[in-house]
């Protein structure tokens, strides 16, 4: 794996390295003298660049958020039924369904007898432009106030911070609930007082402008999340503020005689701005799950807007037999929010240069050998081994009792195996050699059929310790 | 002895600025209910046909005539001395608030425990094996812990453990004929009740797993980077100089990663006290974030207060604790 | 004199990082003597600390010991600290060979006391009682020159200034009584008087004990004041080592020559200094031939294309330069 991932490594480190080229160029452009005065910016932005394409990971993320977005964008304009009308089809066909005309309707139909892949790619859009507005409303507002408090100290950082105390003291989603069940009201009449704003809403959700009605709940759970969230970037900004503020470019720029507010916003500002931009990538993943959240409670956009938490929560009756009902637009949800965390992870790597630093340059690996599939099988034939144990008890809950030591057990042999913690193996296999005499002992008292899965795991522990055998006298660690 | 009194001394100025975080949550949670426009009497009083005089009488008992701080004066002095009624069940809403708290509580030491137990081995392996497959596993698991929606994969492991093992049940709340500890597993095996230990098993384990999973690889990522950070410190360094034996080494990296580490996980079991809600609503378990929800749907504002209330106070009074420790742990801090 | 306790043989360590592979430490071989000062100098970034410390193998990642032997007599048997297992490596430092760091604030444990961390170092490579070792530890302390040491003893390392806890480290040091003293730019973190009584203090620990120290640093001073032997770094590469004498009078490399223009000399009127032109080269990719050649004013064609060799040139005189090479032999 990690090889091919070098392999496919380098050729993006030449198309990364060709971005930075043409923006460069760009800006050398529009003010010539750019590139020479910064030369070591753009090979520390290269650097940076190529660190990021030795993560697989981050490049995963990055694919996921870009095709969340074009969903999200394009989505309205491709889904192939509208979500207005509703009982076309009969309601909850599962996936794969053909209508009366023939059409094959991939994910099946929803509780409102709605084709689900096109209320999944509506529903996008609607998840996009919350998780979008949540951060524009709330990060500029936390970005100032920990600004200010950061810059100012004293009485005015005491009461920003003890009024962020209070916001921080809710868990976000307590809040967020309280506060989009009582705004919608007010909400609604700011609405039908500035047409203009429920025009503008309209065409951003890409909904008819007849269910323009059904924004006040829908703008309730933004405000509501914004509220919840700017202390976050307060504190932050505060927080990286505060260091910067003791650098020698801020006393410079003080000695300088800049304004106070060129410094904030000029000067200190731009040197949050990796941080800053991990965190929005994070929180977009957690805002647009925690905006499901609400809406499968029962808040937020109400139907016929088509939107991913609520098509869930439409589902939970039919659990498990219509499973798709609420497999798919999780499996939505999740991926979305993998992306976004991903992204931000991969980020947040490059970003620091501790972290960034200990990003190997070439990954060495040796070839696949023998005692590496018999390990492989001997840890398969374990995990059989448990999986076998728990279907023939599976009517036994008590067994859960017994079990979940044994698996632990199991997992810290291994983990201490992979350390290397103790310094001979054996400790580590006559560790898990109890724990398997011990299940066995104990089941064998009161159920006689525990040996078939037992043997089974036994066969894996036998196979696990050849195979470190035969690694060893190849002189192979 | 000195050194005691100057802990109290800490502690009691620690204590002091929580008062004016404690009154402003008071106030954060009776302004958002305050503002609400509807006509809570009326809908208290039996909705649209309800007799005016009635509703003249719900509005009386509630102070719902009076001004802000009126208002929020006699609230405060209802819920102090705890005679406060929900006007939709009619019942104490503190010892409402009670029942819920030790179904929740029971869940919440649970999932720490499970997260503990998870999160802090495969932490410590993911730090002395960093950058490795191990490293990226839990990284990739810390990630999913974040991006899983919890009433998305509570499903996913209802139709494993319910439908296709019958492993667990989903009814009722089984508690032992005495509360001893209030942890209703560790009662039932003091009282010797195995039936209801095992009952209370099935019911409380799935839900309890479920918060454990999606906060262990977080808090394996956690301890990770805090022992990837102590051990890369000069001390660490300079005692593997001066030729200390591992275990010795170990003593020095565990004890300065476990401020943090004890702080998240603080933390964390704070925010599973004020009430698990997605997860209780999906598994139907009476606790407080069940109950805080049929209270938003029933618009039943002295609840909605009392409970946000309570969320904000433990999280308050964990930041004190958290305080303690980091003065019991730490010398810097005892000054 | 003559007699080594330390042979170090061509020693290379690299750093993986994503940037490339950084040659910190390229090939460097020296000898340190009994009973001496061994001074190591170079600018900031040349490699001396990692020298310094891959004797014992104390290198983080993503730092590799590529190859080299660092052979140390015990007992008059030669063994190589490079291949020798962890656990007896590990019996070896902190007792005979010891460190002191450049940062003592970051070098004690902050949640131990400074006692506490002087007994574990003890207790580490002797069966003594505990209550011994406690009183061992304060006597170490006094002869660091630490005032009322049982009350020091007892103290956290945020309430000790930072002199006195360099010393604190320095008496870490010194208590198991080391043959080898690796003292890592000692002075550089502590303000002028404690870098005096640092100076006279290792002066009198040399005297005392009998134990031969690296001295690692970037001040030219301190090496005239203390050392016996001098090695001058230069980009991962040691380019000159003789005795200190031989050093300040003749020094030959033009490396050397550079450095010590750089100092200025007291007893003369201050004219001009010549600071040495351009900056560190980049170690990933380092020049070709003689790493020098790009800042050096006697530059020839050879140094461009080939590492000089090392040149004796004369008794414990070693210079790596083309200048020198056919000369003198």
């Amino acid at each position: 794996m990690g090889v091919i991932w070098i392999k496919i490594a380098k050729r993006l480190d030449k198309f990364t390295d060709k971005i930075i080229d043409i923006y460069a160029a760009l800006r050398e452009f529009i003010s010539p003298g750019w590139k020479t005065k910064n030369r070591s910016k753009v090979s520390e932005l290269k650097l940076m660049l190529r660190a990021f394409n030795r993560s697989p990971l981050a490049w995963t993320g990055l694919t996921l958020v870009l095709l969340f977005i074009i969903i999200g964008i394009i989505g309205p304009y491709v889904a192939p039924e509208p979500y207005w009308e509703v009982y076309v089809y009969p309601k909850n066909m599962p996936p794969g369904w053909v209508d009366s005309n023939g059409v094959v309707h991939l994910f099946g139909t929803d509780y409102y007898g709605r084709d689900l892949l096109s209320m999944i790619l509506w529903g996008a859009r609607i998840s996009l432009v919350i998780g979008l507005a949540v951060i524009a409303l709330g990060v500029p507002l936390g970005i100032i106030l920990g600004l200010v408090a950061a810059y100012y100290g004293g009485k005015v950082d005491e009461v920003i911070m003890r009024i962020v105390d209070v916001f921080y003291s809710f868990p976000a989603l307590v809040l967020a609930i309280a506060l989009s069940a009582t705004l919608p009201s007010r909400i609604d009449i700011l609405l039908r007082e500035v047409p203009i704003l429920k025009d503008f809403l309209v065409l951003l959700f890409g909904i008819r402008p007849e269910h323009g009605g059904y924004l006040a709940t829908t703008v309730s759970i933004i405000v509501a999340m914004a509220v919840v969230w700017w202390p976050v970037y307060t504190r932050l900004l505060r927080a990286v503020a505060l260091s910067e503020r003791e650098k020698v470019y801020v006393e410079a720029a003080k000695a300088l005689g800049l304004s106070d507010r060129t410094i904030m916003f000029k000067h200190i500002l731009p040197n949050t701005s990796s941080v800053l931009l991990v965190t929005i990538t994070i929180d977009l993943g957690s805002i647009i799950i925690l905006e499901a959240a609400l809406s499968f409670l029962g808040l937020g956009p109400q139907p016929p807007l088509p939107e991913i938490g609520r098509l869930i929560s439409d589902g939970r009756a039919y659990w498990p037999e219509k499973w798709w009902l609420i497999i798919i637009p999780g499996a939505f949800l999740f991926i979305v929010g993998l992306g976004w965390n991903l992204l931000g992870d991969g980020l947040r790597d490059i970003f620091d240069p501790k972290t960034r630093r200990s990003i190997e340059f070439g990954i060495k690996e040796r070839p696949i050998m023998v005692h590496d599939i018999i390990g492989l099988l001997g840890d398969i034939a374990i995990i059989a081994g448990f999986l076998t144990a728990g279907i023939v008890y599976r009517d036994a809950p008590g067994m859960v009792i017994l079990f979940a030591p044994l698996v632990l057990l199991y997992v810290v042999w291994k983990g201490l195996n992979t350390v290397r913690f103790l310094s001979r193996h054996y400790v580590g296999y006559a560790l898990g050699l109890i724990a398997y005499l011990w299940l066995i002992t104990a089941l064998a008292k009161f159920l006689p059929s525990t040996y078939p899965s037992g043997l089974i795991v036994l066969c894996g522990v036998v196979l696990k310790m050849s195979s470190e055998e035969i690694g060893k006298r190849r002189g192979v660690k | 002895m000195i050194q005691l009194a100057g802990l109290g001394r800490y502690l009691v100025r620690r204590a002091i600025t929580f008062i004016p975080t404690i009154i402003g949550i008071t106030l954060l949670t009776f302004t958002i209910a305050f503002y609400t426009p509807a006509d809570p009497a009326r809908a208290w009083a039996g909705g649209q046909k309800a007799r005016p005089e009635v509703v003249e009488q719900v509005r009386k008992m509630y102070h719902l005539d009076e001004p802000f701080w009126t208002q929020y004066y006699f609230f405060m002095r209802h819920i102090l001395s705890g005679s406060i009624y929900s006007p939709v069940t009619h019942n104490n809403i503190i010892v409402e608030w009670m029942q819920g708290f030790i179904v929740t509580a029971n869940i919440a030491v649970l999932a720490t425990f499970f997260t503990i137990i998870l999160g802090i081995p495969l932490g410590i392996i993911a730090a002395l094996r960093k950058d490795t497959a191990i490293d990226n596993a839990v990284r990739l698991l810390a990630l999913i812990g974040y991006s899983t929606p919890s009433f998305w994969i509570a499903y996913i492991f209802v139709w494993i453990f319910y439908d296709v093992l019958r492993w667990i049940t989903l009814v009722g709340v089984p508690i032992p004929s005495r509360i001893i500890t209030g942890l209703f597993v560790i009662d039932a095996i003091i009282l010797g009740e195995f039936n209801i230990l095992d009952a209370i098993v099935s019911r409380l384990l799935l839900p309890s797993f479920i918060l454990a999973f999606i906060s262990f690889g977080g808090l394996a990522r956690y301890v990770r980077n805090t022992m990837l950070d102590v051990l890369s410190s000069d001390y660490i360094l300079y005692a593997h100089a001066r030729g200390l034996p591992p275990f010795r080494v170990w003593k020095h990296a565990l004890k300065n990663s476990l401020i943090p580490v004890v702080t998240v996980i603080l933390f964390m079991f704070a925010g599973l006290l004020s009430g698990a809600i997605i997860t209780e609503t999906v598994f139907q378990l009476p606790g407080i974030g069940y109950k805080y929800v049929l209270a938003i749907n029933n618009f039943d504002i002295p609840s909605i207060i009392l409970y946000t209330l309570m969320t904000g106070l433990f999280i308050v009074i964990t930041s004190l604790l958290v305080d303690i420790l980091y003065a019991i742990i730490d010398p810097r801090i005892r000054l | 004199m003559s007699d080594p306790i330390l042979k170090v043989e061509d020693l290379r360590v690299y750093f993986y990082t994503y940037a490339g592979v950084v040659k910190a430490v390229d090939g460097v071989s020296f000898e340190v003597y009994n009973k001496e000062v061994f001074g190591l100098i170079g600018e900031t970034g040349c490699g001396k600390t990692v020298t310094s410390r891959a004797i014992t193998r104390l290198i983080p990642d993503p730092g590799r010991i590529e190859s080299g032997r660092a052979l140390f007599r015990i007992n008059s048997r030669w063994v190589d600290l490079l291949k020798l297992p962890e656990d007896e490596l590990r019996k070896i430092r902190g007792s005979m060979i010891t460190y002191v760091f450049q940062d003592p604030t970051s070098a004690l444990d902050p949640l131990y006391t400074a006692g506490y961390q002087i007994v574990e170092t003890i207790l580490a490579h002797n069966k003594t009682h505990p209550r011994e070792a406690w009183s061992k530890a304060i006597e170490t302390l006094r002869r660091v020159l630490i005032p009322e040491p049982e009350i020091r003893a007892r103290s956290y390392p945020h309430e000790l200034s930072g002199g006195m806890k360099q010393r604190v480290v320095a008496g870490a040091s010194i208590v198991n009584e080391p043959r080898l003293l690796v003292a890592d730019e000692p002075t550089t973190n502590v303000d002028v008087t404690i870098q005096a009584q640092m100076i006279e203090l290792l002066s009198q620990l040399k005297n005392l004990k009998g134990m031969s120290i690296i001295l690692v640093t970037h001040n030219m001073g301190l090496i005239a004041e203390m050392a016996d032997r001098v090695a001058v770094m230069y980009a991962g590469k040691i380019v000159e080592i003789a005795d200190v004498n031989t050093i300040f009078e003749e020094p030959l490399h033009p490396y050397t020559q550079g450095l010590i223009n750089c100092v200025p000399d007291p007893t003369k009127e201050l004219k001009e200094l010549y600071p040495i032109a351009g900056t560190v080269p980049d170690l990933i990719n380092p020049p070709s031939g003689c790493r020098f050649w790009p800042r050096c004013s006697r530059a020839m064609d050879i140094c461009k294309r080939e590492a000089p060799p090392g040149i004796n040139v004369s008794e414990g005189h070693r210079v790596e330069c083309w200048l020198y090479a056919g000369s003198g032999l």
